[in-house]
């Protein structure tokens, strides 16, 4: 616990101080994008790590998340900080409705209907025309006002705080579920339902909550994804940020607090620097889940607890 | 306390239970003796509503619990333990009692995001009670042991710390004692006496260590192919020729 | 009414066709509890092997179709001994991301080998049209639909009536008691996957010479399977079948009398449906926890 605050804390004062190193727009750009992994994979861990169920949908509240701002801001000219809220709450809700749906599901089951909410969500963001324009998506999502007169560069970095600020509100709620008993009843469910449901934990409740908060960080990634890239289209529910959600979460350390911060700065620079290889790419990730799987199942930070807590034995 | 009428379970054409009726008043140890397969286990699943019983009822302090989820039967003070050891294998001996102190360590989900001292307190207090709990049971040496790192006697004592921890009034235990040799089975005998009364107010076993049920039970109900028996105390129990019968045959003539 | 039949016809040749791409999902997830994500991939690699032999090398297509179930049956049969089987025990979410990082290899692997543009395999199937009443149907499809049947029976004769079908039921029950017997259950199960993947590469090839078949269709195929699966109950032959055939015929119909967009959609909505009302399928029998 103390460890995990110290490494965050530090990891908070570095990520404050980076932009002021003068760096590209590049580079910028990068740290926009790894703000927007770990407020998705912060969240996506909390079902996957803790509730220990495995979701293939989750790009269903990303997508609801931005496809929310999206709309809000085309046709009704709302703000940003105005947008991401809604995107929370209706992501959450979403969360609710689905999670109330497919949490009654286990393994495989659960795996392949929250994959089918995601498609459906997919099929109909393409297909609804009035509404989402189709396959054509919604393009200029406009950026907040006082931008407008900034150079590329420093909305970026703009952007990077903003980011920042979400990621910093994303864990520390993650932190707080954690370590509190909420935390400790869904750990408990995921060890044993019998142990969990003998001491009076209602597994249901407790997983939908995980559920719901993990959802509304996601709607806030997708709104914030939304405003950065000005577009938005139906491969937003696709599988592609799927598969990056997964490998971030597993590499970094799923079941740990600090694994979603850890993941997605690795999976990131290693996108960024696999872009060159744009096919080979996603052959790579395969491979790099396979090996994960195989030979390092807790991930990084995983590993890094255990082996510290071997050390503590000594 | 408990009131059970008249549960029956068929699984498609098996009774694995048939009109079992019995009763715990506050105070009481009870035990449930019978061969293997006579449906014991069934019934405590029966009771704490892991199973719904195909016909019968089962009360609790006057509310009709039978068709009650698990964890709402726990939340009525209603704890059990399972045959099969049931624990959290990954997390240390302190965590497992932690987490099963859940029913005393809630509060509303906002104070958990934003915890203010009272809740800081109440933490601090419920984690004072599982290691004032852990104590009790003897486990205080294991205290930061792995779950999967305990002896067996051990892992028994915890999963009775665990449900001790959850704060039943009633407490089940399914064969508490498998596995234990016979100081680690009397030990356990002593743990279990001086439970009802200070931390639950009633106990029901199920056990096969006949000396165990003979020494810490006020009355014994003896099943047979989901039917009951008898029920007594356990010197009527112990020279019932029909009890013996049942688990040894017919005497050879 | 003549449109109905018409709807009817199409749905059970396209039911057909997916009850077959699922047979092999459905045992292996029957016989190993192992959800394999990269179906589709399978399908999708049998479908390009299939239209390198038929039109890159020129051939026959029943060839092909032999090839491609040797090749890929024995790629299978390696993947379970040397990647599957080092997680059998560590739980099913295991299993799932493993094919799952499997599945992301071999779709980018495919699209660096073959590119996206789409291919066909060859067969002598011409598509020439066949009047059965009011319904029209390609000799080719129906052709397709012969050889698809064939393959099912084929299968559970394999199952029901081979030494190597009894042990693989034998398996399934209880593993244990099976290796006791002497049954190598790591064989066992190195052969089911190897079957299961036959199966789907076998699907891939054949249906590649109706639809197109390219890298990228694996995502589909394996949703679709799916859906059948779990309309049908996961594990239960009979139910690949039906559950194939119902979601043809919803999808046809479905597409027919309202939205032609939102079709694949149907199919996750029955899914939807079916596992709140009834997770285990159609078809499977619920046992009791012990």
């Amino acid at each position: 616990m103390i460890f995990e605050r110290r490494f965050l804390l530090g990891a908070l004062v570095v990520a404050i101080l980076f932009p002021l190193l003068g760096w590209s727009e590049y580079v910028i750009h990068v740290g926009v994008l790894i703000m927007f992994a770990i407020m998705l994979a912060t969240g996506f861990n909390l079902i996957v790590g803790y509730v220990g169920e495995f979701s293939l949908g989750h790009t269903a509240f990303l997508g609801i998340g931005a496809y929310t701002a999206a709309l809000l801001s085309s046709s009704l000219g709302m703000p940003i900080y105005f947008n991401i809220v809604a995107a929370a709450v209706i992501a959450a809700i979403a969360g609710l409705f689905i999670g109330a749906v497919t949490l009654r599901l286990r393994g495989p089951f659960f795996v392949i209907v929250t994959l089918c909410f995601a498609e459906v969500l997919r099929i109909v963001a393409n297909n609804w025309v009035s509404v989402t324009n189709g396959p054509m998506g919604i393009a200029g999502i406009v950026k907040p006002e006082w931008m407008a007169q900034q150079s590329a560069l420093q909305q970026k970095v703009d952007f990077y705080y903003i980011g920042l600020a979400l990621v910093v509100i994303c864990v520390y709620f993650a932190y707080r579920f954690v370590y509190s008993f909420l935390g400790r009843a869904v750990v408990t469910i995921r060890e044993n339902r019998f142990v969990a449901q003998s001491v009076g934990i209602w597994p249901y409740y407790y997983s939908l909550l995980a559920f719901v908060v993990a959802s509304a960080m996601a709607g806030v990634a997708g709104a914030f994804y939304a405003h950065y890239v000005s577009y938005v289209g139906p491969e937003v529910f696709g599988f592609p940020f799927m598969i990056s959600m997964i490998i971030m979460v597993l590499l970094g350390g799923k079941g740990t607090l600090l694994g979603p911060v850890i993941g997605p700065v690795i999976v990131v620079l290693l996108e960024e620097y696999l872009r060159d290889f744009k096919d080979l790419r996603f052959s790579i990730f395969g491979l790099v889940i396979i090996v994960v799987v195989l030979f390092l199942p807790q991930g990084l930070m995983g590993f890094v607890a255990a082996r510290r807590e071997q050390y503590a034995r000594k | 306390m408990l009131q059970v009428d008249s549960i029956t379970k068929n699984f498609g054409g098996i009774t694995a239970v048939a009109n079992v009726s019995f009763a715990i008043n506050k105070g009481e140890v009870v035990s449930l003796i019978g061969p293997n397969g006579a449906g014991k286990t069934t019934c405590f699943n029966l009771i704490t509503g892991f199973y719904q019983p195909t016909s019968g009822r089962v009360q609790f302090e006057g509310i009709d619990i039978t068709a009650f989820d698990p964890h709402r039967v726990a939340q009525l003070g209603v704890v059990r333990t399972f045959q099969k050891t049931n624990v959290l294998p990954r997390l240390n001996v302190f965590e497992n009692v932690l987490a099963a102190r859940h029913l005393h360590g809630e509060t509303s989900a906002l104070r958990a995001f934003f915890p203010g001292r009272a809740v800081r307190v109440q933490e601090q207090r419920v984690r004072d009670e599982a290691v004032d709990l852990i104590e009790t049971l003897g486990l205080s040496l294991r205290i930061n042991t792995a779950a999967e790192s305990l002896s067996c006697g051990e892992l028994r004592l915890l999963e009775v710390a665990v449900a001790l921890s959850a704060g039943p009034r009633l407490l089940m235990l399914d064969e508490p004692a498998a596995g234990l040799n016979t100081q680690e089975a009397e030990k356990l005998g002593e743990i279990l006496k001086r439970l009802v009364g200070t931390r639950v107010d009633a106990l029901l076993l199920v056990e096969h260590n006949m000396s165990l049920v003979m020494s810490v039970s006020h009355r014994v109900v003896v099943l047979n192919f989901g039917r009951k028996l008898m029920e007594g105390s356990p010197e009527q129990v112990r020279n019932s020729p029909e009890v013996i019968e049942a688990y040894l045959g017919k005497p050879v003539e | 009414m003549d449109f109905l039949l018409q709807l009817l016809a199409n749905g059970l040749v396209n039911g057909t066709f997916y009850a077959l791409s699922a047979l092999g999902l459905t045992l292996i997830f029957g016989l190993m509890r192992v959800v394999n994500f990269a179906h589709g991939e399978l399908y999708m690699v049998g479908g390009l092997i299939g239209w390198a032999l038929t039109e890159l090398l020129g051939a026959n297509f029943f060839l092909a179709l032999l090839i491609v179930v040797i090749a890929t049956g024995a790629a299978g049969y390696l993947i379970d001994r040397w990647l599957i089987e080092r997680v059998r025990n560590q739980g099913p979410e295991t299993g799932i991301l493993l094919t799952i990082g499997i599945s992301i290899f071999l779709t980018n692997t495919a699209l660096l080998i073959v590119g996206t543009v789409p291919h066909k395999v060859l067969s002598p199937f011409a598509n020439k049209p066949l009047f059965l009443g009011p319904v029209v149907v390609t000799q080719s499809r129906l052709s397709i639909v012969a050889i698809c049947a064939v393959l099912m029976i084929a299968v559970h004769l394999l199952i029901k009536h081979t030494t190597l079908g009894r042990a693989m039921r034998a398996t399934v029950q209880d593993a244990m008691a099976a290796s006791l017997v002497g049954i190598r259950t790591e064989r066992i199960h190195g052969f089911t996957f190897a079957l299961g993947t036959a199966l789907a590469s076998a699907a891939g090839s054949l249906l590649g010479s109706i639809y197109v078949t390219q890298p990228t269709i694996g995502g589909l195929v394996s949703l679709k399977a799916f859906v059948v699966v779990i309309l049908g109950g996961l594990g239960s032959f009979a139910g690949a079948i039906i559950g194939g055939l119902l979601l043809g015929v919803t999808e046809a119909l479905w597409g027919g009398y309202f939205a032609t967009g939102y079709v694949d959609a149907i199919g996750f909505a029955l899914v939807i449906v079916m596992l709140l009302v009834r997770p285990y399928g159609l078809f499977s029998v619920k046992s009791e926890r012990a």
